[in-house]
């Protein structure tokens, strides 16, 4: 299932999809059918994801979590969960009177996080997958140079 | 603060046993979701919640006062009703008008203005209302009342989808904008479960459970894989139900942590169920 | 408390068009006869048409009204307050504007009103007595109304029955009582309406239809107070 979603304010596309592994804490199992992570924790993926493609850029607004919640139709209190979350993680912080907005360096620390996961959320997974269908590390190989962007100088 | 408690409530309609002993305390400004199979009893909570009937035992209070014959306390909820209460000569512009009468924080620009946005069209008698459109004037008439209590009994009956999204639109910026206590009753729940912060769930005139949505959504995972391995995992544990197909099987489980180590080792994939998927495997007997 | 006055209005207005309706086709009537004879003569008063009129109004409004005020999380205390407020308001216009109408037609030669004709001239006590007498008809209305929503289907047929069964019935006991019962209720009538002395008094008339409208009410106590709420 994948929502799609517009914020009139800032103009931002926010997208995220319900097939992601579940992060965090060294799960390393994929979700299936009906599944879906939390929707706070949809949301503050979400949020990094437009952040780790420069839709949001640092010290530019986020949305409230006012019209999060209208726009995506979720409760406030979720949405406020999702945003202090990032918050916490020091992707965000609060201007008062203001509102959210990107912090310095959020970029990097959520690539930094990311990457930390990068191993159990995808690679795991991957081998696992690999693995069900015999494919040999020579192929996978072959594969991901396959996929990988042509190096041009 | 609207506290809304129901004590040892049960009702009897007849040979029926709709409510049993309820048990339940509202309290604060939050989104409830009040979800039940037909015939679960959530028209008759919400019926004796505004004094339409009378308990056969038990007591209701708002704010620490009775319900019954209370138009103070009264006067503090809008009561979304399934059924047509309203005059079916009266029109649209003409509710609207007496509706301010009995409700003071009625805003009669804003109803004005949901009813342009729904298209409803207020010289129209409610008995020229479609269903869909017969909700829509209720709902725009409770949004507009002005009231800290609202409670909405199949809001979305007969609406189409666009519509229906904007209703939920609606009632989540009324909230916002005005804190209030908003208890939805309904049994479609897929659409509804985002924004609901807490759920309770009736079965047969019981209170199954009331909790924060994120935490039941939390306390239960669906285990599916191979059915005899399946069989091994569940051993022991709190399950709900199981969907089979050959020799696939699927079960949810509720309470307690995922047992990833045997997961893994049973080959079995762990998932989260919607609160739809969950509500039905909760409520089949 | 200001919810029992909003809803007064609300049942007034409730009763207006049928008024409305009722005085154009009074007037249209009255024309035509004026046109007609040059003189409104007779038995077919105003007055006897306001009292059917308001006595249907009651037998009509209970339902839609009450489920209305539910709607709006009236209580049954301010609905029946506000009801009864109604139609004694109700009473007391038509009452009003049914002398009125009389004093005009007054004018026409050889015109006497239901009240002339039982009690003869007596302009205060007609005003009393139309309004008491509309008061009284409303409530009924409204009472029978009522005992039918109340009432299981079976209940309803024994309701429906009790005008027919009553003659029969009073009958077999006069027979039985050798016509005292009869003589009795015929001499407590007269006394009730003011035929007991040697002219007609409209005052005691007054009085019974008051007593009569509060025993009513009483009825409409209990019978509201647990009344469900059927769409």
């Amino acid at each position: 299932m994948i929502r799609e979603l517009t914020g009139d304010p800032v103009g931002c596309i926010v997208n995220y999809t319900s097939n992601e592994p579940i992060g965090g804490e060294g799960e390393d199992m994929r979700l299936d059918f009906d599944s879906e992570q939390p929707i706070y924790m949809q949301l503050a993926e979400a949020i990094e994801d437009d952040i780790l493609k420069g839709i949001l850029a640092e010290e530019t607004q986020v949305p409230s979590t006012t019209e999060l919640s209208v726009v995506l139709k979720i409760n406030p209190a979720t949405a406020r969960k999702g945003v202090n979350i990032l918050v916490d993680e020091g992707i965000l912080y609060k201007k008062r009177g203001l509102g959210m907005f990107v912090a310095r360096g959020a970029q990097q620390r959520i690539k930094k996080k990311r990457r930390a996961q990068f191993y159990q959320s995808y690679v795991v997974p991957l081998l696992a997958e690999a693995q069900k269908l015999n494919v040999s590390t020579g192929e996978l190989i072959e594969m991901i140079e396959r996929g990988l962007p042509d190096e041009q100088d | 603060m609207s506290r809304i408690e129901l004590r040892g409530l049960s009702k009897r309609y007849g040979h029926n046993l709709a409510l049993s002993e309820v048990d339940l305390a509202l309290e604060g400004q939050k989104i409830y979701g009040l979800l039940g199979r037909n015939g679960a009893g959530k028209t008759t909570l919400l019926n004796l919640l505004t004094a339409k009937t009378h308990p056969t035992l038990g007591t209701i209070t708002i704010d620490g006062e009775p319900v019954w014959e209370n138009d103070a306390v009264l006067g503090r909820v809008f009561y979304m009703t399934e059924a047509n209460l309203y005059p079916p000569s009266l029109r649209v512009r003409e509710a609207f008008y007496w509706t301010v009468q009995f409700y003071s924080k009625f805003q009669m620009p804003y109803a004005e203005d949901l009813a342009r946005r729904f298209e409803l069209d207020i010289r129209k008698r409610v008995k020229e209302l479609s269903t869909g459109y017969a909700s829509i004037f209720k709902a725009i008439l409770a949004l507009a009342s002005g009231a800290p209590i609202l409670l909405f009994d199949e809001p979305v009956l007969g609406l189409d989808a666009n519509h229906r999204e904007m209703l939920y639109k609606e009632i989540l910026a009324n909230y916002i904008e005005e804190p209030k206590t908003v208890l939805i009753s309904t049994h479609l729940i897929d659409e509804i479960a985002d924004i609901l912060e807490e759920v309770i769930i009736l079965n047969r005139g019981r209170v199954m459970l009331h909790q924060p949505v994120e935490e039941l959504l939390e306390s239960a995972y669906a285990v599916s894989g191979e059915a005899s391995k399946v069989d091994q995992y569940i051993q022991g544990k709190n399950y709900l139900s199981e969907e089979r197909l050959q020799n696939f099987k699927s079960v949810i489980v509720l309470g307690g942590a995922v047992d990833r180590a045997l997961a893994k080792s049973l080959d079995l994939e762990i998932g989260r169920p919607e609160l739809q998927k969950l509500f039905i495997a909760l409520t089949s007997s | 408390m200001a919810r029992i006055w909003s809803f007064t209005k609300y049942q007034l207005r409730d009763y207006r068009t049928a008024v409305l309706v009722f005085y154009l086709v009074l007037a249209a009537i009255v024309a035509l006869l004026v046109g007609i004879n040059g003189r409104v003569e007779g038995q077919a008063s105003l007055s006897g048409g306001s009292i059917i009129l308001v006595f249907v109004i009651g037998l009509n409004c209970f339902k839609s009204s009450f489920l209305f005020a539910q709607a709006n999380n009236i209580s049954r205390r301010v609905f029946y307050l506000a009801t009864l407020l109604s139609l004694v308001g109700l009473g007391i216009i038509m009452g009003a504007v049914d002398m009125i109408i009389d004093a005009a037609l007054d004018r026409l030669p050889i015109y006497l009103g239901l009240f002339e004709q039982v009690y003869g001239k007596a302009p205060l006590a007609k005003g009393l007595w139309t309004t008491a007498f509309l008061v009284f008809a409303g409530s009924l209305g409204w009472m029978i109304t009522m005992i039918y929503y109340r009432s299981s289907s079976l209940w309803k047929v024994v309701v429906s029955l009790t005008p027919v069964l009553v003659i029969p019935v009073l009958s077999l006991l006069n027979r039985l009582t050798s016509g005292k019962l009869m003589f009795s209720l015929f001499a407590f009538l007269k006394w009730a309406f003011g035929f007991a002395g040697e002219t007609p008094n409209p005052y005691p008339a007054v009085v019974t239809f008051l007593v009569g409208s509060a025993l009513i009410w009483a009825v409409n106590a209990v019978l509201l107070y647990r009344a469900p709420v059927k769409a």
